[in-house]
């Protein structure tokens, strides 16, 4: 048994300790949120957060987050910064076929939390390690700029 | 005396002269020549990709080809990153089996994939010969480690034991781990010399 804070509330897992805390999401809790992408650390589509951190959940055993606080994409909203993500998002139509784009979200929530005003360079570095094959990285750009503003 | 008994005096005596014989095998006087001849084996293995890609001036380089690192992470204060990229993002607790994927590092059940920090960047890229010898040794440039530390590190840090254990499609050190800590115990008992003649 594991046990670990989902979304800020209590949650145990009966799973083998080496299992990636992506499969814990979508399979044994059935939150579909956090997608598979390359399930190399590569891509950044399966982007969580511990602790406040980002980490790529496709290779994150689930015995390395015992005790600790997993926030994924169903909750990044409940949070001041990743609501104004969010709306910045809707904003700037964003999206075209999706399926990076929880994980290119919660990379623009963890640069917002330690960047308050980040720089065109530093939202083109901390972004870059999230690929999008529709290439809406121009609008994600112009999103996190204006998610700032609204944070300011 | 049994001779089961005998055997096993033999074998204890043999057991303790080994030690002996191996001390008083050990040069009085450090053979300067002989530890030259050890540094040229460990510089190969430190100047191999494996080790040298996170012994670098600025951010970490990648691959055999010693590649700018994909994504742009930096150092950090502490060698771990800079939020919100971190080494411990996408570098987890174990090595992945596909080629080219990010490596990881267990450290206590957690990530523990790390450059050497900011107060002491541990930099070799671009150094050769004498000078690498000399920022390897050198305790205000090699970690704050005496010749024993040193030694003790090659030999038992896990990170370092990392290199040869990088995962598929990643080129080990031209030596062996066993023959590596031989040469830095050579390295060290004649001396720990560094070549004079290219200061």
């Amino acid at each position: 048994m594991i046990s670990f804070s989902l979304n800020g509330k209590p949650q145990t897992v009966d799973v083998p300790g080496d299992t990636p805390v992506l499969w814990v999401l979508r399979d044994t809790l059935g939150l579909s949120g956090t997608k598979f992408g390359c399930g190399i650390s590569v891509c950044g589509a399966c982007t969580v957060h511990v602790d406040g951190e980002q980490r790529r959940a496709c290779v994150t055993p689930v015995s390395s987050i015992a005790g600790r606080e997993l926030t994924t994409i169903e909750a990044i909203g409940d949070d001041r910064i990743g609501r104004a993500v969010e709306e910045s998002w809707v904003r700037h139509d964003v999206v075209q076929c999706g399926y990076c784009q929880s994980g290119q979200i919660m990379a623009a929530v963890a640069l917002l939390k330690v960047s308050k005003q980040p720089t065109d360079a530093d939202i083109h570095r901390a972004m870059s390690a999230n690929l999008c094959r529709c290439g809406t990285y121009v609008r994600i750009h112009a999103a996190v700029k204006d998610a700032a503003k609204a944070i300011a | 005396m049994s001779s089961r008994a005998e055997a096993l005096g033999r074998y204890v005596a043999c057991g303790l002269a080994l030690p002996l014989a191996a001390f008083a095998a050990d040069p009085v006087s450090p053979d300067r020549s002989a530890g030259l001849q050890a540094f040229a084996q460990i510089e190969r293995v430190l100047l191999n990709p494996r080790c040298v890609n996170c012994h670098v001036p600025d951010g970490p380089l990648q691959g055999d080809a010693k590649r700018v690192h994909y994504p742009a992470v930096q150092r950090g204060v502490d060698g771990k990153g800079v939020a919100p990229l971190n080494c411990a993002t996408c570098h987890s607790t174990q090595n992945s089996p596909v080629s080219h994927a990010p490596p990881g590092l267990d450290a206590g059940g957690q990530p523990g994939w790390r450059m050497p920090s900011a107060n002491m960047k541990m930099s070799w890229f671009g150094l050769s010969g004498s000078a690498l010898c000399k920022v390897f040794r050198d305790p205000r440039t090699n970690g704050g480690r005496s010749l024993a530390m040193l030694q003790q590190h090659m030999a038992t840090d896990h990170l370092v034991a990392w290199a040869w254990h990088p995962g598929p499609g990643r080129q080990l050190p031209p030596l062996d781990k066993a023959a590596f800590d031989g040469q830095v115990g050579i390295w060290i008992r004649n001396g720990a010399p560094c070549d004079r003649s290219e200061s």
